[in-house]
């Protein structure tokens, strides 16, 4: 099975942010110590199966949303757009790292990305796992190909 | 310019992003349609002439690809232009949708001024 190391999902993920929103991200040891409270996971199948999460704030999301809108940061407008941006950054973040693993002849099948309920970030589990200082906001992108014996089935 | 696009895409908020780029190569925004899915958008084109769809693909309800198959199948508007802007890597969806007669593909993330060209040289108008 190909594989992402923890610099290349945070790489990956970087150039979603850079190219979407002109948001400058980097990666650091460990998240801000705030509450990660905004939760999105993508499935995908094909050749393995798995997903990606990503854990972040809702001050995040509704800087990404006025970003993506072309409206000030604290415009009213994007803070009704905070759900739609975690779902579009899952799907852009979980689109770029299966084009990574899949390359030219991608196999592998994107789901609908899911919100979910509140979750603290755990590595358990994860093959790949970055942490990222997005101008300050901190946003967790965990990579997880499901067990051998789950795909399998 | 008095051309109509439609844009497609199950986020309202990718929809408003991509309006905006619309607006930025010179479409008018009475001249912008949105539907949130193939089904939707189905709707839209019968009921209006619609010169330009950017369309994602992965949607509820009816995805892109469906979408295109259901569109190239009625002849009136089988030739309408698409442009498909989605996280889509899938290489054999990919072939499928080219064998279609999809237009050109943007892959998200994009750049607004990658769509802002592709939309000015399939209208052939300059942003």
């Amino acid at each position: 099975m190909n594989t992402i190391s923890n610099e290349r999902l945070a790489e990956l993920a970087a150039a979603v942010l850079d190219r979407t929103a002109f948001i400058s991200a980097e990666a650091v040891e460990d998240a801000a110590p705030v509450p990660l409270d905004r939760v999105a996971r993508i499935a995908y199948t094909g050749p393995h199966h798995g997903h990606v999460t990503l854990h972040t704030t809702h001050g995040f999301l509704a800087v990404l949303a006025a970003n993506l809108l072309g409206v000030d940061q604290d415009d009213a407008n994007a803070g009704a757009y905070v759900d739609d941006a975690l779902g579009e950054l899952a799907n852009m973040i979980g689109g770029s790292v299966l084009a990574d693993l899949g390359g030219e002849s991608c196999a592998f099948a994107i789901g609908l990305p899911e919100l979910m309920s509140t979750g603290t970030p755990t590595p358990e589990g994860a093959a790949g796992v970055c942490c990222l200082d997005c101008e300050g906001h901190p946003l967790v992108v965990a990579w997880r190909p499901a067990p051998a014996a789950a795909n399998a089935a | 310019m008095s051309c109509n696009i439609l844009i497609v895409d199950d986020s309202s908020l990718l929809r408003k992003a991509v309006r905006r780029v619309a607006e930025m190569a010179g479409v008018p925004a009475e001249r912008l349609r949105e539907a949130a899915n193939g089904r939707e958008a189905l709707d839209v084109v019968e009921s209006e002439w619609i010169d330009l769809v950017l369309l994602d693909i992965n949607m509820p309800v009816m995805d892109g690809e469906q979408f295109v198959r259901e569109l190239r199948r009625r002849p009136d508007v089988a030739q309408t232009p698409i442009i498909v802007v989605s996280t889509e890597s899938n290489a054999e969806r990919l072939q499928r949708l080219k064998d279609m007669g999809v237009t050109e593909f943007l892959r998200k993330p994009f750049q607004p001024e990658d769509l802002c060209r592709l939309i000015s040289k399939l209208l052939g108008v300059k942003p």
